[in-house]
């Protein structure tokens, strides 16, 4: 016991250095040289008017320190689903989430739904983002309080999902070529652009989700045995569900709202963490998986902005790409059943 | 293709002339609201916003097989000093600062008229 105690804590440091690390690297590495002692200079001092000190202070701060917490954020939304539905292959997603987010923003983009406004300010796309995610998730939580099987829960989340995708497609097929650009781009999912108020409105917003997520473990680790299980050690299935599909869809909107829909990492990055942990106890598990996904989601932004710079990459594509691989090979080596 | 935000405001920060293909059918008639539909230009300075100028691509840009057209326009716009004032552009069109009032005379109309 105080073996396996001394290797998490030996691996939560680790991770924390990794972290340390990829943060640095995220700030000092970009399409814009600046080199590294001048980085440290700006930052250490404070440097905002010269164009390397905006770069940094206004463009890379914001956009590091929120991909590190919108990547923990979603890798959280993915585990309390895959404990939530027992089911390994579930992401934050699943339930239409994005599907929703990305119903309202086709309809706002190539729709012109924007409430008489000639232009769309980049915060009024977010809000669209974030009510369709929202919407979605109350059709979710109406369900989830009449039905009592969840995996027909996961069907109806699934179906939910078609359907936005439908409504998308027919949006698209009428839309103009330069709006489906705009809208193709916003698909593919982004941290660029993120301005300090945006970071402080995904940190206020999703911390405390985050923490409620964390004295959730304890009902989470009784769920993994079975709902009977749950229910005789007095988890309330009904609260708990409720709870659940809450802070999973609001964390997974969050992130789509500011991002847009950032695959891979909710459904991959709990698989990364138990894996490497060997544990399945979600009180170790939900801050080993934050910082799992502030770290790949970091690291893959670093990539998808500095491969071909100065061209930017779509950020769901790194992470399906350097993820997947890294998923199969810990699979093969696994430790734990998932 | 989408270039990185610092690189792009790197090379943008002193520029004199900027060229957009967000026009009027974006929504952006002027450069108050170009800097109100970018989450960029709401955080960071770059010259052709106050003091340089700020261009429009048409449609026939795209579809004109005019190529001395449309360096003679582009020189037209960055050397103005060496072409004749007043004409009329065809593949390029001047963003005002912001948009004209009622009594002003309805000049996005005429953007988009040009346009």
């Amino acid at each position: 016991m105080i073996v396996k105690t001394k290797r998490y804590q030996g691996l939560f440091l680790l991770f924390l250095v990794i972290l340390f690390i990829t943060f640095v690297l995220n700030v000092s590495i970009g399409s814009v040289r600046i080199p590294f002692f001048e980085t440290c200079r700006i930052l250490g001092r404070h440097l905002t008017d010269s164009v390397a000190g905006a770069i940094i202070w206004k463009i890379r701060l914001p956009r590091v320190l929120s991909t590190l917490f919108c990547g923990g954020y979603l890798a959280i939304g993915g585990l309390l689903l895959q404990v939530f539905f027992r089911n390994p292959i579930v992401g934050p997603f699943i339930l239409g989430i994005s599907s929703g987010a990305t119903l309202m923003v086709a309809l706002v983009m190539l729709a012109g739904l924007s409430v008489g406004l000639l232009s769309i300010h980049p915060f009024f796309l977010s809000l669209a983002a974030f009510s369709g995610a929202l919407a979605v998730m109350v059709v979710i939580l109406l369900v989830a309080s009449r039905v009592k099987n969840v995996i027909t829960l996961l069907i109806i989340g699934l179906m939910t999902g078609y359907v936005c995708h439908a409504v998308t497609s027919i949006l698209i097929a009428f839309a103009e070529k330069e709006k489906v650009k705009g809208f193709v781009l916003w698909q593919m999912g982004s941290f660029s652009g993120f301005s300090w108020q945006e970071f402080y409105l995904v940190l206020l917003l999703g911390l405390p989700l985050v923490i409620g997520a964390y004295l959730m473990s304890k009902q989470l680790n009784a769920f993994l045995l079975g709902e009977d299980y749950a229910k005789s050690m007095g988890v309330n299935i009904k609260v708990f569900r409720f709870l659940i599909v809450i802070f999973s869809s609001a964390l997974a909107g969050l992130v789509t709202a500011f991002a847009g829909p950032v695959a891979f990492i909710g459904l991959a990055v709990p698989h990364m963490a138990r894996l490497t942990f060997g544990t399945s106890d979600n009180k170790l598990l939900i801050p080993a998986v934050v910082l799992f996904g502030a770290v790949v989601t970091a690291l893959c932004d670093l990539v998808a902005r500095t491969m071909f710079s100065p061209v930017e990459l779509p950020i769901s594509a790194i992470t399906s790409f350097i993820g997947a691989p890294i998923v199969i090979a810990l699979l093969l080596k696994r430790r734990v059943a998932i | 293709m989408r270039v990185t935000l610092e690189k792009f405001f790197s090379r943008a920060k002193d520029a004199d002339i900027l060229i957009t293909y967000r026009g009027p059918e974006s929504g952006i008639t002027s450069k108050a609201r170009l800097r109100r539909s970018s989450r960029l230009l709401q955080t960071v300075d770059i010259k052709p916003m106050n003091q340089g100028r700020i261009y429009f691509t048409g449609h026939r840009l795209y579809q004109s097989a005019d190529t001395a057209g449309i360096v003679a326009e582009l020189a037209a716009i960055f050397h103005p000093q060496l072409f004749p004032a007043g004409q009329k552009p065809e593949y390029f069109f001047e963003l005002p600062d912001n948009d004209p009032g009622p009594a002003a005379g309805n000049k996005i109309q005429s953007l988009q008229e040009n346009y």
